[in-house]
């Protein structure tokens, strides 16, 4: 077979897709939803907007313009006059519209609606006047069946339903007629065997011709053909088979003449079981007709023979005539009104009352939820009762007592404001310390009260509990574990014991746990009384007060403590921040504010092996050129004087240099009191040294440690509160003990004087010292800090070019000499560097001090916490200094 | 104290909570119960401008030293920094719990300091956009009743009876027990001495820095008002409200009863005001303010 007649074979419907290119690889999604987009026959877009699902009649949709429906002009002439135009709706309406699918298609097709009166007429609606008014409502009801016109048609030709169509036949043609369509109607399976197709019925026919020859004037209607009706086969029978089909009685059409179903009763439905359902058996005879219907009818479904059915009916019926004759009693039987029936159903006028059910023997009638096991208070008592803790149970006087208020009295008379003042404290004088005593460890609560009772659920364990609390509170708690039953494992009595210790723990008074966060009130609450006076609150305590009272205000009444304003206030107020406490806070708060200096000189300083020597050297280097210089020079004259001297300062310096890095304020510790109290002794005897070579103590050096301070020191903080504890301690101040604690704590200076220090006339300064030492501002200058951030922030303008002095020293044994004298005592100063180990103990013997009788070691330790306790101290110094300074002026 | 009446403005805005002239005195703010505050030219009667923004009484306010700002402060617990010619405020700051009573600026007009019934001074960045403030004084017991500012020292009074000297630059808190409570607290022209009206009907000079009384003076009934005192420009006169109606002046050395300027009978004159060059004064009672001063500024202003 060629592909052609294939082809020619097949009837095409739709329209083909597009073939398929080999090469051409289906794209591998398909076009979302989205992407879609309605078309219409000529490839329009037509729906837009609303997510493409509204329809705009816009530009290029159904209107044809961009300015959509343009009004058509009236126009009218004396030549053409205007006509007077109708729309319809078609001129609203696209050309799809009108299309088969569209909304008002214009194709030829049947009609349904040609009414039979065949009038296009609307119906005139003639509503009744009759009782029920309105549009009769049986009209819309019962609707006449609607012929086809055709039927109607074939009607009005002569034909009745039931008869074939066609002109009419004789008796013999309607024979054959007949047999074709049996013929055509048998159902032949498998090829058709010859010659059965041919006329057959001719002999027949034949016969019967001549006996009714009268009859061929007769005519007969032809048969009517069964339409071909193609019947799906929607199951797995075999063909023809019907299987049983249970469906309810009145459901289909009731065949009259197919075999009758059977009716069965089921959920009190009638329903009725068509088919087949029963085949033949193999040990049959009888399998000629298998596919024959059974009438459901005469099977049985019951054990009781038909005649017993019967029976059994004809008795009911019987019974049920007798009670409605005896119902009916005053009627006769039948004398019912006419057109009325016997109602055949009792009517079911006594409800059925059931005894109620026999309860089982262990039935409560409460319902009890089913315990867990673990649920310890499985009483069925109130719980949260239980585990309040009592506290639902207690009376204001109870929870009094627990909370150390005083009891409420019984009714007295409103006590007077006084008495009601002093009332309370003896109360809570009493109260607070049997707390506090007990505060110190576990505090039960109250022995005999049993206001607490965390375990009251089970008496026992609160007898444990309790006699816990006595054993804790003589500190026998070990004899917990012989009260507890033998009966508890280790493992309970462990878990009982922290119970315990826990419950007493957190079910001491409130006063115990709280008693320090509340202050209680010191006037009695009066609620009832708004009006009542009260008392005006006393500011300061008594002995300011006093002074007040007795206008005495000045030292009495003045309060000095510090303050620390935050940066960036002193930054807004345009003054330097001061040094303070919360100092050491600021820098922990920002540990490092570089500035691009920092690094320039770091690089300088690399060359250098040692960075906090050669700080120091600078230093010296720049004070030698400065007051401290002179300070020097009177040391130098002074220096042959005495051995001792020398011998005094040499250890502290050599501290300075073994212990540099004194800078960590965690190190501080309290040790250091050991050389602040020394200092002084050194300077004492320094000075007294120098008054004795000079004969006079400068007033000017006063102010001069300031100065240094302000600019050598990392912390003038430190150097203040020495040379104010040299105040202190010593009756004079000498210039050189400054000089000396100064170095001291030189290393910790990191950086050299810089910026506008750098070139920094210190003569020309000292010079003004004096004045400024008399002014006011003197603190003020104090508080000029030397750390290396804060001179940066107060700084202004271009920073002058620093120029640090040349450094060589390659090792810092030769700094230390240095340092502290001017070049011409250097050589001595080496020679006796050297000698630092043994003078140190010579030091020592020499120092009057007892407190110098400390080891160098000691000292060493007390170097690093040094700051802590001299900011402590400051506050305390600065009214000592001021009284130091006025007395060094008396002198001079 | 040789000045008269010049002006009466009758503000019009509730009772005048307080006066102030501005930096250079040539105008003056008043603060409304009515929630405004006021700028006025008292020489010549001219309300200048209405700044509107507070959401209760408006209780001090303050002007900048180039006279572009405000800063005002009131019951509804806010501190608003006004632009004077526009009129808006320019920033909120909210941070106290209660009335804030009393403001100032600093000198240069950079931080703006108020006090308030929650016993806190707070320091406000005016510069920055900051709505915290820079530092909470907390140090006062009772509500903060004045702040002064000098260049480097921030005085407070407080009803807790004692008047604190912040100083800026050696971080020292003085505190000085006055016995009473302060209503106001105000450094003399040399800042020298410190001028306390005291809640017991006196004021006090109390020394700045030993914190000794150089006098007193009293006489005029101030009852449980908040009346102000002052010092006047020359450091001569002792000012304060009363509530008698009267401006009493004292003799400042002597401590005599110079003069008593009479206001408007009857009506507590709450708030005074000092002029800072010249020897005028603008005093508020009720919901008038007054212009005392001498003849000549009128015509010169």
């Amino acid at each position: 077979m060629s592909d052609a007649s294939d082809d020619e074979d097949f009837a095409f419907y739709g329209t083909p897709l597009d073939p398929i290119e080999e090469d051409a690889i289906p794209s591998k999604k398909p076009t979302p939803i989205e992407d879609q987009v309605v078309k219409d026959k000529y490839g329009r877009r037509r729906f837009h907007g609303a997510f493409t699902g509204g329809f705009s009649a816009g530009y290029c949709n159904s209107v044809g313009s961009e300015e959509g429906w343009t009004p058509s002009s009236f126009k009218s002439s004396r030549a053409e006059k205007a006509s007077q135009q109708f729309q319809k709706p078609e001129d609203f309406m696209d050309e799809e519209d009108q299309g088969e699918f569209g909304i008002a298609p214009k194709v030829l097709r049947a009609t349904s609606d040609y009414n039979q009166s065949s009038s296009r007429k609307r119906a005139h609606s003639n509503y009744s006047t009759g009782p029920i008014p309105g549009q009769p409502v049986l009209r819309d009801i019962l609707l006449p069946v609607k012929d086809t016109v055709g039927v109607r048609l074939l009607r009005n030709m002569g034909w009745r339903p039931g008869q074939g169509v066609g002109p009419r036949l004789n008796r013999r043609q309607k024979k054959i007629q007949q047999k074709e369509i049996k013929q055509a109607s048998k159902k032949v399976y498998g090829c058709q065997l010859p010659g059965s197709s041919t006329h057959s019925g001719g002999s027949g026919g034949d016969s019967s011709d001549e006996s009714d020859s009268e009859m061929q004037s007769m005519t007969f209607a032809p048969d009517d053909y069964d339409a071909f009706v193609v019947k799906i086969k929607d199951d797995v029978f075999g063909i023809g088979y019907q299987g049983l089909d249970k469906r309810p009685v009145l459901s289909g059409h009731v065949q009259l003449f197919e075999p009758s179903f059977l009716g069965m009763q089921e959920k009190k439905k009638k329903v009725a079981i068509w088919g087949q359902a029963f085949g033949v058996g193999a040990l049959e005879e009888d399998d000629a007709d298998i596919y024959a219907r059974d009438d459901m009818a005469q099977y049985d479904f019951a054990l009781d023979t038909s005649s017993e059915i019967a029976q059994r009916k004809k008795d009911a019926r019987a019974t049920e005539h007798q009670k409605r004759l005896a119902l009916g009693a005053p009627r006769l039987a039948g004398a019912h009104i006419e057109g009325f029936v016997l109602g055949k159903k009792q009517p079911s006028s006594q409800r059925k009352f059931f005894r109620p059910p026999d309860l089982p023997p262990g039935f409560k009638a409460v319902h009890e939820t089913k315990q867990s096991r673990w649920d310890v208070n499985s009483k069925g008592e109130n719980v949260a009762k239980k585990q309040g803790l009592g506290r639902h149970d207690l009376d204001s006087r109870v929870r009094a007592s627990i909370l150390d208020e005083p009891l409420p009295k019984p009714p007295v008379p409103p006590p007077t404001p006084s008495s009601v003042s002093t009332a309370p404290s003896p109360v809570r004088q009493v109260a607070f310390p049997s707390f506090s005593a007990a505060s110190a460890d576990i505090l039960p609560l109250a022995v005999g009260g049993s206001t607490f009772q965390p375990f009251a659920s089970q008496p026992d364990k609160q007898a444990r509990y309790e006699k816990f609390l006595e054993f804790s509170r003589s500190a026998q708690k070990d004899l917990l574990s012989s009260i507890q039953p033998p009966s508890m494992t280790e493992w309970d009595k462990d878990h009982e014991r922290s119970e315990f210790e826990q419950a007493a723990r957190l079910y001491k008074p409130l006063s115990g746990i709280m008693g320090d966060r509340f202050v209680s009130a010191t006037q009695p609450d009066d609620s009832l009384n708004p009006l009542a006076s009260v008392e005006k609150m006393k500011h300061g305590n008594e002995e300011m007060r006093n002074a007040a009272k007795m206008k005495l205000f000045g030292k009495l009444t003045r309060i000095k403590s510090c303050w620390q304003p935050c940066a960036l206030l002193c930054k807004r107020f345009n003054v330097p921040q001061p040094t303070g406490i919360p100092d050491v806070l600021e820098s922990n708060k920002r540990p490092t504010n570089y500035s691009v200096f920092d690094f320039l000189e770091a690089s300088s300083h690399n060359t250098i092996s040692a960075p906090p020597e050669h700080v120091i050297q600078e230093k010296i280097q720049a004070s030698n050129s400065s007051t401290e210089g002179e300070i020097k020079e009177k040391i130098q004259a002074s220096n042959s004087a005495t051995e001792l001297r020398t011998k005094e300062i040499t250890p502290v310096r050599v501290e300075v240099i073994q212990d540099p890095p004194a800078q960590f304020p965690g190190e501080k510790q309290v040790t250091e009191g050991t050389i602040v109290k020394k200092l002084p002794s050194i300077s004492d005897t320094l000075a007294r040294l120098l008054a004795d070579e000079t004969g006079q103590i400068q007033p000017e050096p006063e102010e001069k440690p300031d100065l240094f301070k302000a600019i050598f020191l990392s912390s003038s903080e430190d150097s203040a509160s020495d040379s104010e504890d040299e105040n202190s301690t010593s009756k004079v101040e000498g210039a050189t003990g400054k000089v000396v604690t100064e170095e001291m704590i030189a290393p910790r200076n990191l950086s050299p004087p810089r910026g506008i220090f750098a070139n920094l006339d210190l003569d020309a300064l000292n010079t003004r010292s004096v004045k400024k030492s008399e002014s006011p501002k003197g603190k003020g200058e104090d508080s000029h800090k030397n750390e290396d951030q804060q001179d940066e922030e107060l700084l202004y303008g271009p920073r002058l070019p620093s120029a640090p002095p040349k450094l060589n020293i390659p090792s810092s044994s030769n700094i230390v000499p240095q340092q502290n004298e001017n070049a011409s005592a250097s050589a001595v100063w080496v020679e006796r560097t050297v000698k630092i180990e043994k003078a140190s103990g010579h030091y020592t013997s020499d120092s009057d001090d007892s407190s110098a009788s400390s080891s160098t070691e000691k000292r060493k330790s007390s170097k690093k916490k040094k700051h802590k306790k001299e900011k402590k101290i400051k506050k305390e110094k600065k009214h000592k200094k001021h009284k130091s300074k006025s007395k060094h002026k008396k002198k001079s | 104290m040789d000045i008269e009446l010049l002006k009466t403005l009758d503000c019009n805005q509730g009772a005048v909570r307080s006066v102030r002239f501005n930096v250079d005195g040539a105008y003056c703010l008043t603060c409304g119960s009515d929630k405004k505050l006021k700028l006025w030219n008292p020489y010549r009667n001219l309300l200048l401008k209405t700044y509107a923004g507070h959401g209760n009484e408006v209780l001090d306010a303050c002007g900048s030293c180039d006279s572009s700002q405000i800063v005002s402060c009131g019951a509804d617990k806010t501190v608003i920094i006004w632009d004077v010619s526009t009129g808006a405020p320019l920033r909120r700051l909210r941070g106290h719990a209660s009335n804030v009573t009393c403001v100032r600026f600093n000198e240069e007009s950079s931080v703006a300091i108020s006090g308030s019934h929650d016993n806190c001074v707070m320091c406000w960045d005016v510069r920055s956009r900051k709505n915290e403030p820079m530092q909470v004084l907390k140090e006062a017991k009772d509500s903060i009743s004045s702040i002064q500012i000098t260049n480097h020292t921030i005085l407070t009074g407080s009803v807790d009876c004692r008047i604190r000297q912040y100083d800026l630059r050696t971080g020292d808190l003085v505190s000085d027990f006055v016995g009473e409570p302060v209503l106001s607290a105000s450094f003399t022209g040399d800042g020298q001495c410190i001028v306390v009206g005291c809640g017991d009907e006196c004021v006090r000079l109390f020394d700045k820095d030993s914190g000794e009384m150089l006098g007193e003076y009293s006489g005029h009934r101030t009852g449980d008002f908040r009346v102000e005192s002052a010092v006047d420009n020359t450091d001569a006169f002792i000012l304060s409200g009363a509530v008698d109606g009267n401006i009493w002046c004292w003799d400042m050395v002597k401590g005599e009863v110079a003069s008593k300027l009479q206001h408007s009978p009857g009506v507590v004159v709450n708030s005074i005001h000092p002029h800072p060059s010249k020897s005028a004064l603008v005093s508020a009672a009720g919901q008038n303010v007054k212009l005392w001063g001498k003849p000549e500024y009128l015509d010169s202003d």
